[in-house]
């Protein structure tokens, strides 16, 4: 009886809960943030934002609802969005948050603030910059790839494990932006013709985006970053007893990279990268199973990869975007007071010489042509 | 608690009833004490048809008894044969001979020939020579409890064919088997069995008592044994095992367990019971140690779905979307979009649709039962979904639920937790999982406060006692199983080892 009498008091007490069934919800899966810069704009206000619902009405002829709006803030846009839909807007199942270029360059964290604020939205919600306007990105028909939003998770999903692209959750973008010594990264993306295509790395300073990096320099900078398995590298390589060919090129696949930082003082830092690999492609005619071949693509190889990585770094320092986390070596390596006292990064690191060191190990030469 | 309440009750009416049987027994007195006569004994059973009556009246002889009650043949080869063209002498030496017992009183005789002996009215003395043997049904295959691998015989409604299929698998003179009679009208036997040596002798004592306690016109079957003799009656989880099968009833009795027969019902209940005996089977003890470890834990899960299944779809449909998938979300929301009812009402109607078919399906025979599961199948199944009654993934949490509830061996409590099921959706319903949370949270504190013959019955989990683990979830090697389960207060605690 008394269990009885619990049983009721719960489900009267609950009976105020608001429930949220499926089917009057819109869950918003995707998410773009553009600075309003058109001067003759409609409505007023410096944010366009604009959302992607999937369609679940089985009738309806078009597989997502895309909505836009000109607003102050991210909440008085969504305030502005549900008036034109008959679902209730919620954020439960956001999976991607695209911000255009021009907010990325005058910096966005306010915006980030808000989405981690919102305590229905999943720390796994991936932060991506839109090379270009996100609103059209979202309004663009993909033909061959329904579902937008969906599509652009999978792709940057996907692109990050052959580190193409990074996968930057709104978690690692809040870590690294609190984090002393090192930037946040994340993927870029831009429209194609029908087809939505992965743009390399922007590399941040603080919430502001500064430098992007090339997908072809992509797997080098995730070398300097930390040490991940897979991904290609492909260089026109001239070896030397080649004949003289104009195409010559080689595709390096990576099976793992060790990295190896030694902060020799503040402003003099060794890194060191243990790369080992196989050959997924060669064009060439030398025979790869010859010591004196691998030794010479090796050397090649190393030395590509020290260029590329120390002109990376340069191109880092020159805008002040520490992405790689070189500062949370030089904080682990020298005192809290020292640390402190330093101001690391806006004055010994955009001068700070940094080398870097590659030891490339051939492993073996799969696909051979 | 609820049993002492129980006893209390029944002991005021005892102090009520002492005195009525005082009085009966008063009357009664003249049955006990007067010499039989064949006449009145003829009266006692005036209108009993099928009684029958043989004279051989040149010696002085009258046999009565109960035709269906005894066996024909015997009749025929051993009493009437033996004085069928006798004469008085060799009839007398024939008694004593084969010294056949005689009433003193008419409440003996007339007991004696309801158990099914022939009376023999001789020279004015009264002798009973037993010869029951009614007419039985074979022993056949259970049909609520399947084994894949092992014995496949099963009790039936005779005593003593149960009996008997017990004793062949326990050749010792320590099980014990104690006669009581319950039902005030009907005197049905009930037989408690225990081994003598392994069993605790308070319990056993207990038991007798609270079956000899028992005020009721008729028991029909062991499970109203049952819950005669438990300690919470309200409660909606069986107390006791049951069993049909004898295989299983050797086993608790060799791990010091008590089991009650019952005549007229072909199943045993053995005391006491803990709730983990009801996820095991016969089968798991055939299996490798590991298989049947396997198995069990899929029982475990099989009650997890069957509690839960239904009662999250309500709660995630209707307040939590964010824990689904994208994909699964997507889906469910397209074929929730053409649903009129809120996901609560929907679950019910499903669920009482399916618990409608099952009880169609129990009821009708077998060659129409076929009938019901092509019904439900295609036209609830199919035929709801596209007609935007229900959703599909409905459908599939019903079903899955439903075949879960099906995995348990023992029927009782499969029964009781479909029932469980149906509070906990509507939990669901008003308070998502906090509900189902809370709903499981009650039952658990409820299975830890239910006691077997005054034990807990969520031994060895609360109390928790390691050694017993071997044989809850787990199906321990049988070189781990050396220690009989606490629950039954043994002192034989070793096994392989009879104190004697």
């Amino acid at each position: 009886m008394r269990s009885l009498m619990i049983l009721l008091f719960v489900i009267l007490c609950s009976g105020c809960a608001e429930p949220q069934t499926v089917e009057d919800l819109g869950f918003i899966h995707s998410v773009g943030y553009d600075l309003n810069e058109a001067e003759d704009a409609v409505e007023e206000g410096v944010l366009v934002m604009t959302v992607a619902i999937p369609q679940i009405t089985p009738t309806a002829e078009v597989d997502r609802e895309v909505l836009t709006t000109i607003a102050h803030t991210s909440k008085q846009a969504r305030a502005k969005m549900a008036r034109k839909t008959d679902r209730i807007l919620v954020s439960g199942q956001l999976r991607t948050a695209l911000f255009g270029m021009n907010l990325a360059e005058i910096g966005f964290f306010d915006t980030i603030d808000t989405l981690k604020r919102d305590y229905t939205i999943g720390l796994n919600l991936k932060i991506i910059v839109v090379n270009g306007n996100s609103k059209e990105l979202l309004l663009e028909d993909y033909p061959e790839h329904p579902r937008t939003s969906r599509y652009i998770f999978e792709l940057i999903d996907k692109e990050a494990k052959s580190h193409v692209a990074v996968d930057t959750s709104l978690h690692q973008f809040m870590r690294d932006y609190y984090d002393d010594g090192i930037d946040p990264m994340v993927p870029v993306v831009k429209v194609g013709i029908n087809e939505i295509i992965v743009d390399g790395i922007g590399l941040f300073d603080g919430d502001r985006m500064v430098m992007k990096v090339n997908p072809t320099d992509a797997r080098t900078l995730t070398m300097l970053h930390g040490d991940y398995i897979g991904g290609d590298i492909t260089k026109e390589i001239k070896l030397k007893e080649e004949e003289k060919r104009s195409y010559l090129y080689l595709t390096f696949s990576t099976i793992e990279s060790k990295l190896k930082v030694k902060v020799k003082s503040p402003d003099k830092i060794d890194i060191h990268l243990d790369v080992k690999g196989s050959i997924d492609e060669y064009t060439g005619h030398l025979e790869l199973s010859e010591d004196e071949v691998q030794k010479e693509i090796e050397k090649k190889l190393e030395q590509h990869i020290e260029s590329v990585g120390e002109s990376l770094i340069q191109e880092m320092q020159q805008n002040n975007t520490d992405s790689l986390g070189i500062g949370k070596f030089v904080r682990n390596s020298s005192k809290y007071k020292e640390w402190q006292e330093m101001n690391w990064k806006e004055e010994i690191y955009p001068l700070a010489k940094i080398n870097v060191n590659a030891n490339v190990k051939l492993k073996g030469f799969g696909g051979v042509k | 608690m609820y049993y002492k309440k129980w006893e209390k009750q029944t002991k005021l009416k005892n102090v009520n009833r002492e005195a009525s049987i005082q009085e009966t027994e008063q009357q009664n007195s003249t049955d006990e004490n007067e010499e039989p006569t064949f006449e009145e004994v003829m009266k006692l059973f005036n209108d009993c048809d099928d009684l029958e009556h043989k004279t051989f009246s040149e010696l002085g002889i009258d046999l009565i008894y109960f035709s269906p009650l005894v066996d024909d043949k015997k009749v025929e080869d051993e009493i009437i044969n033996s004085i069928y063209s006798s004469t008085t002498e060799e009839v007398k030496s024939w008694v004593k001979k084969k010294d056949i017992p005689e009433a003193t009183s008419i409440k003996d005789i007339k007991d004696e020939i309801l158990s099914g002996s022939v009376g023999i009215f001789f020279e004015n003395k009264t002798y009973y020579y037993n010869v029951y043997g009614p007419e039985t049904r074979g022993i056949d295959k259970s049909e609520t409890e399947t084994v894949i691998v092992g014995a496949h015989d099963a009790f039936v409604e005779d005593i003593t064919t149960n009996l008997s299929l017990v004793r062949r698998r326990v050749k010792s003179s320590n099980l014990k088997a104690v006669k009581l009679k319950v039902g005030e009208v009907t005197k049905t036997y009930v037989y408690v069995l225990y081994i003598d040596g392994i069993a605790d002798s308070d319990m056993v004592s207990e038991m007798k008592e609270r079956i000899s306690k028992i005020e009721v016109d008729s028991v029909y079957d062991t499970n109203m044994l049952a819950q005669l003799i438990d300690e919470v009656p309200d409660s909606l989880f069986p107390q006791y095992y049951s069993t049909e099968l004898p295989d299983v009833v050797r086993s608790k009795l060799v791990s010091g367990k008590m089991v009650v027969l019952l005549d007229t019902s072909p199943i045993a209940i053995s005391a006491p019971s803990s709730f983990f005996e009801f996820i095991q089977s016969p089968d798991d003890y055939n299996q490798r140690w590991l298989l049947g470890t396997g198995l069990r834990i899929l029982r475990a899960v099989a009650i997890f779905i069957t509690l839960s299944f239904t009662a999250m779809y309500v709660a995630v449909i209707t307040f939590h979307y964010e824990v689904l998938p994208e994909d699964l979300l997507i889906t469910l929301a397209e074929s929730r979009a053409r649903v009129p009812f809120p996901p609560l009402i929907e679950a019910l109607l499903m669920e009482v649709t399916i618990e409608l078919l099952r009880e169609a399906g129990a009821r009708l025979p077998t060659k129409i039962g076929q009938t019901i599961g092509i019904v439900g199948g295609i036209v609830i199944g199919q035929a709801a979904v596209e007609a935007g009654l229900t959703s599909n993934i409905l459908i599939i949490a019903v079903a899955s639920s439903a075949i879960a509830s099906f995995v348990l061996p023992n029927y009782n409590m499969s029964n009781s937790i479909r029932i469980v099921r149906f509070f906990l959706i509507i939990l669901a319903g008003f308070s998502g999982i906090f509900g189902i949370v809370f709903g499981v949270a009650l039952i658990a504190i409820h299975l830890a406060s239910l006691t077997s013959l005054k034990t807990p019955y969520l031994i060895p989990m609360s109390p928790f006692y390691w050694k017993d683990w071997v044989d809850t979830f787990i199906r321990g090697p049988y070189w781990a199983m050396k220690h009989r389960p606490i629950q039954t207060k043994t002192d034989n605690t070793e096994v392989n080892k009879m104190k004697q």
